[in-house]
This record gives C-alpha cells, structure tokens and sequence, in this order.
C-alpha cells in the first residue's frame, strides 16, 4: 500500500495540464502538441482528457486537441467563463486552424455548447463540424427509434464518388 | 405475452423480503387490510418498466424504513450481514444480480456490522422472473449502495439504461389517486398521458428527460442573469432554446400518433361497456403540428420561446412548448368534459382508457402489458365491476387487482390467484 501511495504522490507531483490544449502531461507541452507530424490547421474539442483518449485510440484523428475542461451548464454553475474558449481562439488564430471539430457528446449541455462555440468562431472564417450522429455502425434502420433516424438524415454525408 | 412469473422485494417499502412465486398470466389478486402493502407489491412491479413507478415516488421513499438484516441491495463490494449468509432467497436474489460473493467476504462484513452495531449501507431491490414470447428473462432494479442511484440488471448484467427495462414488460396501472385526474392539474394529465406514449415508444422518456434538461437550464441561466441583472447570455440561451424546439416537436409528434391510433381502440372498448371518449392534446404544440411541417414548428416554437425570455425570468420556467400540453377528454354521448362527469363516469373514463391503451399495445406489440389496478373494484357499481372483470378476463395478460375485501373478487374465483397479504408477507387463498 504504501509502494503504491508513494507511487501516486510522485505521479501527482509531475502530472501537471498542456499549457496549449490542457492534455496531461509531464512536461509544460504534452506529446500531441509537440508532435511535428499533426496536422496543426484542424482543432478537435473535447470536453476533458478523457473523451481526448477516447478519440486517440481510434488513430483516426492526427490533428491537435483542445480540451475545454467542461461543458455549459447553468445548474452545475459552469458557464462560458469557466470553459477555455479564450484559449481556444487564440491557438486558432496562432495557427491559422481551417477546421475545427465539436466532439462534445449529444447531451443538452454538450449541444448547447457546441452551438456556442459554433457561434462564437462564426465570424473567424473556420469550418466547424460536429461528431455525426445517428444509425450506429452495423444499426438496422428498423430497430432506431424516431429521434435517431431524424438526427441521423439530417447529418447524412455525401458517399465518396458521388458528384 | 409477458407476465411476471415470480417477484421479490427486499428492504422495499414495509417489506423487508416477501416472494411471490408460481405466477401464472390472468388474476393475480392481493387482498388485505388497508396499510398491509398491497399498494406497495404493485408499485414494486411497476418499478420493472422505466420511470418512478406508480406512485411517482423519489428513491428515498422506497427505501425501507426498518432496521434490517439482508445485505447490500445492489452494492458491488460485501453483499450481505449474517442473516444473507442464511438466506437462501437472499442468496440467490444477490447472486442472479451479479454480484460476486464469497463466504469470507460475508462473514467478514457480519463480523464488522456486530462490531460496528451499525447496519450496512442499504438499498431496495425488486427483482422478478418474466415470462414472454422470446423466453424467460430476469429483470432486477433498485438502488446501487454504493453511488445511490437506481440501477437496472437484465439476466443478471447491469444495463447501461433503465429504458432497456420496456424491451421486456410494460406494465400500465390505475390507483386511486389517478381518480381526481380530470380534476387535477394539468401536468398530472400530461404525465399519464407521457406513460401511455411511452409503453409504445420506449424513447419518448429519454425526449422528455432532454427537453427537461434544456428547460432547466435555460431557467437557471435566465434567473441567475436576474438576480445579477445583467442580460442573460444570448447565445447561450439560443443553443438551449434550439434543444426545446428540436426535443418538444418530436414530444408532440409522439404524443399526435398515440392520439391518432388509440382511437380506433377506445371505440372498441366503448362496445364492450365503457363510455365513449374523445381524446384531444390542447395548450402545447400538437395543434401546430397538424397545420404545418415540422421545421416549421420548430423555428416558430424557437422564435416564441426567444420572445418569452423576459417573461421567464421573472416568472420562471418557459411560457410555451411541451410542457404546456393537457390532454382533454369529453365523455362523447353526454358531450360533456370529464372534468363536469360524476366520480363513477370520471373513474370509468379512465378505465376506458387504460383498456384501450392495453389493447393497443397488445396489437401493436403482440404482447399485452401488465395491468396494476390497485382499488379499482370499489367505486364502480356491480355492472360496470362485472364488465370490466370481463374485459381484463378476455385479455389474456396478466392482470394485478388489489382490494380490501376478498369478496369484491369472488366472482373470478377459479380465473385466477388469489394472496392475502398480512404481516409484510403474501399469503395464498
């Protein structure tokens, strides 16, 4: 027990947040956002480290994250003040982001926060999309109720070759 | 066709544990002294679908309110005191939810709750064998000790949602205090009429819980602004008002449908004795549904509730949308509101419409749902009692009545099972 206390003391005493996108790290820049190799146009916000991994497993991503640390909501007390949009303009700006994409999740408040950020980066000539939602992979459209179906149509892509 | 073949509850109201086994689809009838927990088992089974059970009730007031001596509910760590150890109901209660025991771990925790003199932290547990067309299944819900939250197993496996509950049992109720429903407020007219919606689609309450979400928190960060007074966040409040819009529209539309297909069944019922009702969803936005396409009552419900903001932060809440909706219903031959009827008609339009809504699903999803009619037989007249025993008799489900007296259900004597329940056990007549 106390191998494993000592353990924790020390991991706790070097973990300290990205300064750049708030990932955990041991040093002042976490490994993604030094890694020359990602591709610096696109920013991908996640709500905190744990939807970062979640995304990192997968390999499909190679662009930066941002982690906002939250997301609104007026009855937990969490407004726009305490989320890190701040910063998340500023790196768009420093790089000259052309994408950004919403990986907040389809609850109401992740919604309503991906709608405010949409609105708040309207102006900046930035392309933002969110997660697709809708028919699960390997979903019969039988079995999705109504609200799935709707959400899923309303987010339908284009298929590669179409014109 | 599901019906419960066997029930337990333990630490659930005033049962500390009470089984009710061999259940066969038809009557199960409980009959007892009132306060005895008639009311109680019936709720508990209620419990097996989605939502607060019958008596719209909070996790703490189904706790159990004695000291007892069963165990965890659904903790995942010590599973039992002394008396779980000798318990072979308990025993296998905890070991069908999944919980891994061992016998140390057990003797382990009596020796600390002797020690302590204090009982374990305790949850209620309702589990239950039920039979359907695709097999049997083991359902079991109640309070996790450890985070305090109702949690649901299907076969033993914690499930992710308590709405993957109604794949297996639905179950549609009637109790007394449903008798003032005309009477009553709107909102109470509007959740009866949200738990009809979503016996049939079991995605109405996740809608629901979403268009609450957004509500609240559009109220919070209007009132905070208030008592700031300062402007409220615009932009915020416009990705929550985009959510009421979204999430109230497809509330109405599930509500019009239900509207639109429990008709032809009312009038069915109303053949066999029951009065004819007209049914119509009034103040929400089903009415704008049936004059214009969705988006479009989408963008006009956003647009309104933008309007209303002023209001709503002084008022609270929000002015308009699918909250607002009452259902409103007219005893047809009388064209008279249900709210002017007698008791008795009051109590029987009801009932036509509870029938109607079981018959329904039974068509629809060729499964009957399980019908709790607590004290449903005293206030009719013998005829109308003898009419609707028909009707539950020919539904071929499974029917739970509750009762006083025994003798209000002699005449199903032979259709069904009958228990007396006394001294916080089921005993069978």
């Amino acid at each position: 027990m106390l191998d494993l206390a000592r353990a924790l003391e020390q991991t706790a005493s070097i973990i300290n947040p990205c300064v750049k996108c708030h990932n955990l790290t041991s040093e002042a820049v976490c490994d993604i956002c030094q890694n020359p190799d990602r591709d610096r146009l696109s920013i991908c916000v996640v709500r905190d480290v744990s939807d970062l991994w979640a995304l990192e497993r997968t390999r499909a991503y190679r662009g930066l994250y941002h982690i906002l640390g939250g997301v609104l909501s007026a009855i937990d007390g969490i407004g726009p003040d305490q989320l890190d949009l701040a910063g998340l303009k500023a790196r768009i700006d420093e790089y000259g982001c052309t994408e950004v994409i919403l990986a907040l999740g389809a609850t109401v408040d992740g919604q309503a926060t991906s709608h405010y950020i949409t609105e708040m980066l309207k102006d900046r000539g930035v392309s933002v999309s969110r997660l697709a939602q809708g028919v699960p992979v390997g979903g019969e459209l039988d079995y999705m109720d109504d609200g799935t179906l709707i959400t899923a149509l309303r987010a339908r892509g284009k298929m590669a070759g179409s014109s | 066709m599901s019906y419960l073949t066997h029930i337990t509850l333990t630490r659930f109201r005033n049962y500390t544990q009470a089984s009710l086994k061999g259940l066969e689809r038809g009557f199960v009838v409980l009959s007892g002294h009132n306060g005895v927990g008639k009311t109680n088992c019936l709720e508990a089974v209620s419990l097996l679908s989605p939502g607060r059970g019958l008596r719209n009730a909070s996790l703490d007031d189904l706790r159990a309110r004695t000291m007892d001596n069963f165990g965890d509910g659904f903790g995942n760590g010590f599973a039992g005191g002394a008396a779980a150890a000798q318990s072979p109901d308990s025993e296998a209660l905890h070991e069908s939810l999944g919980n891994t025991v061992c016998l140390a771990a057990k003797e382990a925790k009596a020796v600390h709750n002797q020690a302590c003199e204090q009982p374990a932290i305790k949850g209620w547990v309702v589990l239950s064998d039920i039979e359907s067309d695709a097999g049997a299944v083991r359902l079991g819900t109640g309070e996790d000790s450890t985070s305090g939250k109702r949690i649901a197993k299907i076969n033993g496996e914690r499930v992710s949602a308590l709405s993957q509950m109604a794949d297996y049992v639905a179950c549609v109720w009637f109790t007394p205090a449903m008798s003032g429903l005309f009477t009553g407020g709107a909102a109470e007219r509007r959740r009866f009429f949200d738990r009809l919606v979503f016996a049939y689609d079991p995605a109405h309450a996740g809608r629901i819980r979403r268009y609450e979400q957004a509500m609240a928190q559009r109220a919070r960060v209007l009132k905070d602004a208030h008592h700031k007074g300062v402007r409220a966040d615009a932009t915020w409040l416009d990705g929550l008002e985009l959510s009421m819009a979204e999430t109230g529209v497809a509330i109405a539309a599930s509500r019009l449908e239900l509207l639109s297909l429990l008709q032809d069944f009312c009038a069915m019922t109303a053949q066999l004795g029951f009065p004819q009702i007209a049914m119509d969803l009034v103040q929400g936005p089903e009415a704008m549904l049936q004059g214009a396409s969705a988006l479009t009552v989408e963008e006009n419900l956003r647009a309104a509730l933008s309007e209303s903001r002023r209001r709503d932060a002084i008022v609270g809440g929000a002015a308009l949308g699918a909250h607002k909706t009452d259902l409103h219903v007219v005893y047809a031959p009388k064209a008279m509101e249900a709210a002017q009827c007698s008791t008795g008609e009051q109590k029987a339009l009801l009932m036509g419409i509870i029938l109607a809504h079981a018959r329904f699903i039974e068509a629809r999803r060729g499964e009957m749902p399980v019908l709790l009619l607590d004290e449903v037989a005293a206030h009719l007249d013998p005829r109308r009692r003898a009419t609707l025993f028909d009707i539950l008799g020919g539904m071929k489900g499974q029917v739970w009545l509750s009762g006083t007296e025994h003798a209000l259900f002699e005449e199903l004597s032979g259709k069904g099972q009958f228990f007396e329940v006394a001294n916080q056990q089921f005993h069978a007549l």
